[in-house]
């Protein structure tokens, strides 16, 4: 049984998610609050969800800066953004802080649903904008030479992919790999992702930028 | 015995020259003056009007008053100059001892081709009719320079008399003469013919050859002069008055009479008789070295070792204590019966100028004072005798005084005899006395007489004496006194001399002007009405109706007729000037010291001797003077004439240097200059430069003309353009600027204010959209959610349907609010962002339908701004043609192409279904996207033929 937890301020909205999620079999949403601290609270008492649904801007703590508490707090914890907007620099912003996705608000039900079941498969979306900035994000982190974080060659292919706006079946099918390993990929670029914005961030804050 | 020959000779010239004992005005320049040496070999004068002078040592150039000197280091052969000549071009060719240079335009040149003269004395250069220079040199013949810049030579070897050229001559029918130290040649129809002592040459060692217009040669020779006419020579020499025989130049003057240099003074021929020059006639040197005729028909005397002299004319024959004259100051002259003048002097006694010498016939002795202030003969020939003590008279050689008992009044300065034959004898101090040949009778201010200072007194035509005093004048007649002083019109009381006119008008000379009596009163003539000078001491009027008046400056010729005839602006030349400058002895004349004698002579008494003047042979100088600006001194900076020239503001102070060339009274030369903008009108002055201090900025013309002593104006008014250059800060260019800085200014100010407005009104949109998002995105999110909450729970399947169309409504438009606020966004401003934007969207649209999407973005610049308007406009013609696709489109690929050059984009969208053939064409959606490229400027082409096809194409940088 897959545990979703929900943080989004319109209640209706997220009332609906919840009732709906919890309607799905092998899918329950025990918590919904409207609030990063709400949740944190939650997390600290409760059993935690696999996923959270996290909407950006909250009462409070906004989600991105949420979502790099929740993640440093309990890494295993796999975050979404929930957005009104279709904003992929506000997206990105998310994905530094550690989503592996993100939805649109008005993403239907069962697509949240599938985006969800996708996610524990292991798969992330990644659009083109994302993509794009992806590469130019870890190019410009080259020159630090973290071969940690830097992106693999079979990534590097994958990311370019999705910049031409290819499917991941069609990447898939490019590089004769599964659908799977695609998603399996674009989730593990997601945590780079997050690891070089951690160390920027350590790097910042040992300069005092912070 | 050869000596005592030479002594009596010597004796007889002397005497002869005695009785040509005058000194003539000639004029002396020499190295006092500025000529480079005092020996003067050749002179010329240019069509400027300068004279040149080459000299032992240096070229001149004279205008009159300041030479201006050239030498090797201006680019001369050879200091040592030779020979002058003007060519018809206007050149001045320099013949030296070095070869030849010519001068023209302000410079000193020099041609290749006379080279082989630079080692030879150029002692001659002329011009023949045909345009031949010729050159003659003192050894190696003469050398012909044609119009075709040949240089031949022509020597002894091919017939020449003798190789050392002394002068070259063309006669009015094309023969060249040539003169040299061994005969003559002439050159006719192209063969040599020679002449020397052997056919008939009176002397062979020739130095100068004149031709007259008809044809006369005349031949200067080291044994007299020569004249060839009709195939014949005939000499003349001192026996036939010449001055010296050894002649050195010649010069004719237009009327056809001849000067002649010789190495002892100048003899002027007119035709039958000689008239001799020497030192003592005013020569400042016997040897005569060279001579020309000026455009003012002055003549010239180059000589060696006295500079130059210039004869201004033989009008005025100048005495003094020099020729023998007692005293120099001369107080009155008169002619006695038999033709012989007397001379006063105020010291000296009276003399009698007899054949050129002075003798008093021992009258002097028998006089009691030599301080004497009057002559003047009766009709009875009897000469009477004013003096500082008494009165004399004189006749037939003896002297009779008055004793102080028969007349005791000292001091008599003048007598005058009335036409009823009472003499009237002015004294000064003791009023006027009448004389009836018998009984002297005192009239003095006791009786009604103004001033007893009486100087002058004159007949009216009615009989009525005039009296001048020093307190103005009285007219006596019948017992009545009528007296005229300031009051009355006289300029000034101190009355020195009465004339009456040919009309019988009374006119009085005083310390301040002349005055004229109109019937009541007298009306004066001053400095202001251009009298050159106030001081009046005699007036005198001639036949032909001139006025002459004495003055501290010289005798103004006076023409009463054009002074009273012309407007006051002209009446300056009503007065002409006779001083030093044309002659006159001094310019200061005495008190009534004038005479006119028996044949027109007029003599002037002055401080330093007499002047005899000839006023018939007087011409004046009809020859207008030839002015030039000659240099400008800008705040120390010199500037030519001729070209116009810029000064910067700080050069703004100028002198301006011009010459009027005239010879004749270079001095007396009145220039009219005008400075436009600074000088309202014609300014005069007899200064030779005029100043402007701190001219401010502008364009500027100046001109000046220039007068000589007798009216004659300058053809020409010369004038130089400059211009002072406004300082920067006035300059256009500098206000310019200013200008665009300040409108700069406005201009940033306004458009930072209508930015900022934008910027407002941009974050205004953004927020309106952000908020229409928010709110009404939010609420469509919830009634989507709720559809789709509804479906997943109620099965009836009309609901779903209408449930499923209410989520997809609420879905679009929140998209449709989603684009516009990414579209405003300003941080989505690339070419990349545009182009992700296209691919999510093509991934949400076309990725369930199965269609292959190819794009081609290869050209594509990702970095590249758009402006916004462009980026909605595509982004939503892209979102309107990808619906079209998605909606009736049957093929499998979808083409996307967008590409990016020179400022200009093109974006390709094409299917390759078949569907959509006519139909569409008219659509809603098809409208829109034609709008949508017109509001950014696009060319849209939409294609449904062969699938579906959009092109747009348009600037990168609409709006």
């Amino acid at each position: 049984m897959a545990v979703i937890g929900i943080v989004e301020d319109n209640k209706k909205i997220r009332d609906l998610i919840q009732r709906y999620l919890d309607m799905q079999d092998g899918m329950e949403c025990p918590v919904a609050v409207d609030s990063v601290e709400e949740m944190l609270d939650h997390l600290e008492k409760h059993e935690r969800p696999e996923v959270i649904l996290m909407d950006i801007q909250l009462p409070g703590m906004s989600g991105i800066k949420g979502m790099g508490i929740i993640k440093s707090k309990y890494p295993e914890i796999e975050i979404m953004m929930l957005t009104v907007y279709h904003d992929s620099h506000k997206i990105f912003d998310s994905l530094k802080a550690g989503a592996s996705g993100y939805l649109l608000k008005h993403t239907s039900l069962p697509e949240i649903k599938e985006s969800i079941e996708n996610l524990l498969k292991g798969g992330a979306p990644m659009s083109p904008q994302i993509a794009r900035k992806v590469i130019s994000h870890f190019n410009e982190e080259a020159p630090k030479k973290n071969e940690e974080s830097m992106l693999t060659n079979r990534e590097q292919d994958i990311v370019n992919g999705l910049v031409d706006g290819l499917s991941y079946k069609l990447i898939a099918d490019r590089y004769d790999i599964s659908i799977d390993t695609v998603r399996a990929h674009i989730r593990n670029i997601y945590k780079k992702l997050h690891v070089n914005s951690k160390a920027e961030v350590i790097a910042k804050s040992l300069r005092g930028e912070i | 015995m050869k000596t005592l020959f030479n002594f009596i000779t010597l004796f007889l010239v002397c005497s002869f020259q005695l009785a040509e004992a005058q000194q003539y005005p000639f004029r002396t320049f020499s190295i006092e003056q500025g000529l480079s040496e005092s020996v003067v070999y050749d002179m010329v004068q240019d069509e400027d009007g300068y004279i040149w002078l080459g000299t032992g040592y240096g070229l001149n150039k004279f205008d009159g008053i300041r030479f201006q000197t050239y030498f090797e280091s201006d680019g001369l052969n050879s200091s040592r100059i030779r020979a002058l000549h003007k060519s018809s071009d206007g050149k001045i060719w320099i013949g030296s001892e070095g070869g030849v240079n010519f001068f023209t335009s302000d410079s000193i040149y020099t041609l290749s081709v006379l080279d082989p003269l630079q080692n030879t004395t150029v002692t001659e250069i002329m011009q023949d009719d045909v345009g031949n220079i010729w050159f003659g040199t003192d050894g190696s013949g003469v050398w012909q320079f044609d119009s075709n810049q040949f240089l031949t030579q022509y020597s002894t070897s091919n017939g020449l008399v003798g190789n050392r050229v002394r002068t070259i001559e063309e006669a009015p029918n094309g023969e060249i003469w040539i003169g040299t130290r061994s005969g003559i040649t002439v050159l006719k129809d192209g063969n040599f013919v020679n002449y020397t002592e052997a056919n008939g040459l009176n002397d062979q060692h020739i130095r100068d050859i004149e031709i007259t217009s008809n044809g006369d040669v005349w031949i200067g020779t080291r044994n007299g002069l020569i004249r060839f006419r009709e195939d014949s020579f005939e000499l003349f020499t001192t026996k036939d008055g010449l001055v010296n025989n050894l002649i050195q130049t010649l010069t004719i003057t237009p009327e056809g009479d001849l000067w002649v240099g010789t190495e002892s003074g100048a003899s002027f021929y007119n035709g039958e008789t000689f008239q001799n020059f020497t030192v003592r006639s005013g020569l400042s040197t016997e040897i005569i070295q060279s001579s020309m005729l000026d455009n003012e028909e002055n003549i010239w005397l180059g000589t060696y070792g006295g500079g130059v002299n210039l004869f201004l004319g033989d009008y005025f024959a100048n005495y003094s204590t020099t020729q023998g004259l007692p005293n120099n100051l001369v107080t009155s002259f008169t002619e006695d019966a038999d033709g012989t003048t007397w001379i006063a002097t105020f010291g000296g006694g009276i003399t009698a100028l007899e054949n050129g010498e002075f003798q008093d016939h021992g009258v002097n002795s028998a006089l009691p004072d030599n301080q004497i202030y009057t002559l003047f003969t009766d009709s009875k020939q009897r000469t009477w005798v004013g003096m500082g003590d008494g009165l004399a008279i004189i006749q037939d050689n003896s002297v009779k005084v008055f004793s102080e008992q028969e007349f005791p009044y000292p001091r008599v300065r003048n007598i005058m005899e009335a036409s009823n034959g009472t003499y009237w004898i002015s004294t000064y101090d003791d009023g006027i006395i009448r004389y009836d040949g018998s009984q002297f009778e005192q009239i003095s201010s006791e009786d009604g007489l103004i001033s007893n200072r009486v100087l002058i007194s004159v007949e009216g035509d009615d009989g009525s004496i005039w009296i001048g005093t020093y307190g103005g004048v009285t007219r006596y007649m019948d017992g009545e006194f009528q007296s005229f002083a300031i009051q009355e019109g006289l300029p000034n009381n101190a009355v020195m001399n009465l004339e009456k006119d040919q009309q019988g008008r009374i006119w009085a000379s005083t310390f301040g002007g002349l005055a004229w009596f109109d019937g009541l009163r007298f009306q004066s003539i001053t400095r202001n009405d251009g009298l050159p000078d106030d001081v009046c001491y005699f007036i005198h009027q001639t036949e032909d109706g001139l006025f002459w008046i004495g003055t501290t400056n010289g005798v103004v010729r006076f023409n009463a007729e054009k002074y009273f005839n012309s407007d006051n602006g002209n009446a300056v030349e009503a007065f002409q000037v006779l001083s030093t400058e044309q002659g006159l002895i001094a310019n200061e004349l005495n008190l009534g010291a004038v005479y006119e004698d028996s044949e027109g002579m007029l003599w002037f008494g002055t401080v330093e001797g007499f002047s005899r003047f000839n006023p018939n042979s007087y011409g004046g100088n009809p020859v207008s003077p030839k002015v030039h600006i000659t240099g400008i001194n800008a705040s120390g900076r010199e500037y030519q004439a001729g070209n116009p020239f810029t000064l910067s503001h700080e050069e703004n102070y100028l002198e301006i240097r011009f010459a009027g060339i005239n010879f004749t009274a270079p001095n007396q030369i009145l220039y009219e200059y005008q400075l436009s903008g600074i000088d309202p009108g014609w300014q005069q002055t007899t200064n030779r430069s005029v100043k402007y201090p701190s001219l401010p900025p502008g364009e500027y013309t100046f001109k000046v003309h220039a007068r000589n002593v007798n009216g004659a104006w300058s053809e020409d008014v010369e004038e130089v353009k400059f211009s002072i250059t406004a300082p920067f800060w006035m300059q256009w260019w500098f206000l310019g600027v200013v200008l665009i800085v300040l409108v700069g200014i406005i201009y940033l100010f306004y458009n930072y204010y209508r930015v900022r407005k934008m910027i407002d009104i941009e974050r205004m949109r953004v927020r309106i959209a952000s908020d229409l998002h928010d709110d009404v995105g939010a609420s469509l999110t919830e009634i989507a959610l709720q559809s789709d909450f509804l479906q997943a729970t109620d099965t009836n399947p009309e609901l779903n349907k209408t449930l499923q169309q209410i989520g997809k409504q609420s879905r679009k438009i929140v998209s449709s609010l989603d684009d516009i606020v990414w579209s405003i966004d300003a941080r989505n401003d690339t070419l990349g962002d545009l182009t992700d934007r296209m691919q999510d969207y093509i991934l949400n649209t076309l990725e369930q339908k199965d269609m292959v999407v190819s794009y081609d973005f290869d050209d594509l610049d990702m970095d590249n701004k758009l402006p916004v308007s462009v980026k909605e406009n595509v982004y939503l013609i892209f979102k309107e043609a990808v619906n079209n696709i998605a909606k009736y489109s049957n093929g499998d690929r979808v083409d996307i192409k967008m590409k990016n050059n020179s400022g200009r984009f093109e974006f390709v969208i094409s299917d390759n279904g078949t569907t959509g053939k006519g139909t569409k064409k008219t659509g809603h959606g098809l409208r829109n996207m034609d709008m949508r490229a017109q509001r950014i400027g696009a060319n849209i082409t939409i294609d449904t033929e062969n699938g579906f096809s959009i092109k747009v194409e348009g600037k990168l940088n609409a709006n």
